[in-house]
């Protein structure tokens, strides 16, 4: 048996360097064509916002639009409900897991099952609820736009949850609160100068995903009539007729921006991959 | 949690197990499947579905795999991590400026075939079928997910499986169809769950580049909310998000199990 399987390996060994270079060439291919998908209608974009016709080369798009009242308000409002959210949502879940870690581990399925519930419940979906429910009963707390940080915060509950336990597992919770416990401190001290310093990593993840979902996040805000910056880029588009992409382009350009700083920050603490958590 | 998710949620599922005079009944359920319309609505639904999750599965699968194997530049690798990220989580609007201005009517790449009198508008082209043009637009946030499910799983491949198998003489095709193939299978079997999930979710997309001309189960919903539906009954539109809650739920819990089947091979 052995000689056999020898026999038909060793001829193998001979010709790998040859094919070496072979599926290398391929896998390139495979990196080219996507990076042309995925850069070309970037560029086009760009291009097309910032190569006026009659004008030429220039920015006056972004200009402009930059300056309208309507797109500075909303942008500030879709701010302050990602602040807000992120504020909701990390103080609900970081209380959550370290209880779930630290007293009940029994609960740690039930919990993660629960945290990926708004996963199966698509927005569209969920906004069908919310008006059934919410409409008829408080039809005043659905007018306001504060109430988007209640649903926010449940959109952005699955990758926080897993974001915060990622970052808790990553470091021993048990012995660290336990020690700081028994030099004196109490719980709020403990948390907030032993448990939150340690997973800073996995909080600046879980904030950054949160504001990119808050500042994208179309279907809710629309259905429900409250003008969020995305809903505002719409009503752009229609207005103004490179406006509207200019206002696109730059909202994901800021987003890029915050994984690229946050790549950065968490690579030296060899952290949390945060692209991970989305899933 | 409860009052903002559940209660929502389970209100969709009773308000749609009423019939039109109010009485507790399964029949709009029914209605959806007996409505030319919307029937119709799911199923493009799903036939969209299907072809940007096959599609982007198997896209997103060599894309990551190339990721692996190519080592050379160091920053190759981090950069389309990152930009997957960012692509994944876009959808909506930025993502439709994108694709008009590259293959919209006035699009550049349109222009450059329209210069170089290509008939783009012939049926077998994207532009004349907008299911298949959102296939392409929905692709831009369905490869990167799926990189970023099989990113872990292909790493998970140990370079010592493989040694081994080259050395109690097996073949590369050996290789992939013994280890390599039931390694990645769940995997990629969860990754294309997940991405048929994201792709009968989605609605922004759809709904800013037709303006609702497309006639998906997402873009039903829509109507329902904003008042002019085509049926005589709101129970109807309860009855679609019910129906879609269902299609997606069952995805997703078919994609947990599949990852955790995975997880098993990265340690």
């Amino acid at each position: 048996m052995s000689t056999i399987h020898a026999g038909i390996a060793a001829p193998r060994r001979t010709e790998a360097p040859g094919r070496k270079r072979l599926p290398n060439v391929g896998m390139w291919l495979v990196v080219a064509l996507c990076a042309v998908y995925f850069l070309f209608p970037i560029w086009a974009v760009m291009k097309f916002t910032i190569y006026l016709p009659k004008q030429g080369w220039t920015l006056k798009a972004y200009v402009d639009v930059l300056q309208e009242q309507n797109v500075r308000s909303t942008f500030w409002l879709s701010v302050q409900i990602a602040f807000w959210t992120i504020l909701l949502s990390v103080a609900l879940m970081l209380w959550t897991v370290l209880w779930t870690t630290l007293k009940v581990r029994r609960l740690q399925p039930v919990v993660e099952f629960i945290s990926i519930l708004p996963y199966m419940v698509p927005p569209i979906a969920f906004v069908v609820g919310i008006a059934g429910v919410f409409r008829p009963a408080f039809p005043s707390f659905i007018a306001n736009p504060w109430c988007l940080v209640f649903f926010y915060t449940v959109l952005a509950m699955p990758f926080t949850y897993r974001s915060l336990d990622a970052g808790l597992r990553a470091i021993d919770v048990k012995t660290l609160t336990e020690a700081s416990r028994g030099l004196g401190a109490g719980w709020l001290a403990t948390i907030w100068r032993v448990v939150i310093p340690n997973i800073r990593a996995a909080l600046l993840g879980a904030t950054f995903l949160t504001v990119a979902v808050v500042l994208g996040e179309y279907t809710i805000a629309s259905l429900l009539l409250i003008t969020t910056f995305s809903v505002e880029v719409a009503v752009v588009n229609q207005q103004e007729i490179f406006g509207g992409p200019a206002l696109g382009l730059l909202s994901m350009l800021v987003v890029a921006l915050m994984f690229v700083v946050l790549g950065i920050l968490t690579r030296k603490r060899g952290g949390a991959n945060v692209a991970a958590t989305i899933v | 949690m409860g009052v903002f998710l559940l209660w929502p949620t389970l209100a969709v599922f009773w308000k749609a197990a009423h019939n039109k005079a109010g009485d507790l009944s399964l029949s709009t359920y029914g209605e959806i499947v007996t409505t030319e319309q919307l029937r119709k609505s799911f199923w493009n639904s799903t036939v969209l579905s299907i072809d940007s999750a096959v599609l982007g599965a198997l896209i997103g699968l060599l894309l990551a795999y190339a990721l692996v194997t190519l080592r050379r530049p160091r920053w190759l690798r981090n950069a389309v991590t990152s930009f997957s990220a960012v692509a994944a989580n876009m959808g909506g609007l930025p993502l439709v400026f994108f694709f008009v201005a590259a293959i919209g009517v006035k699009g550049m790449l349109t222009r450059f075939l329209v210069a170089h009198n290509l008939d783009v508008y012939d049926a077998h082209f994207i532009y004349n079928n907008q299911l298949r043009s959102l296939t392409v637009i929905y692709l831009y946030f369905q490869i990167p997910l799926m990189v970023i499910v099989m990113l872990p799983a292909i790493d998970g491949l140990k370079s010592s499986w493989r040694e081994a198998a080259t050395n109690l003489g097996a073949t590369k095709f050996q290789y992939w169809r013994r280890v390599g193939m039931p390694v990645l299978w769940p995997a990629f079997l969860g990754g294309l769950v997940l991405l048929f999930a994201n792709s009968f979710a989605a609605y922004a997309t759809a709904y800013v580049l037709t303006g609702g001309q497309t006639n998906l189960a997402s873009i039903q919903i829509g109507f329902f909310l904003q008042g002019n539906t085509i049926a005589d009954s709101e129970q109807i539109g309860y009855a679609i998000a019910a129906w879609m809650i269902i299609v997606v739920f069952v995805a997703i819990m078919l994609y947990q199990w599949l990852r955790s089947r995975t997880a098993k091979w990265q340690q």
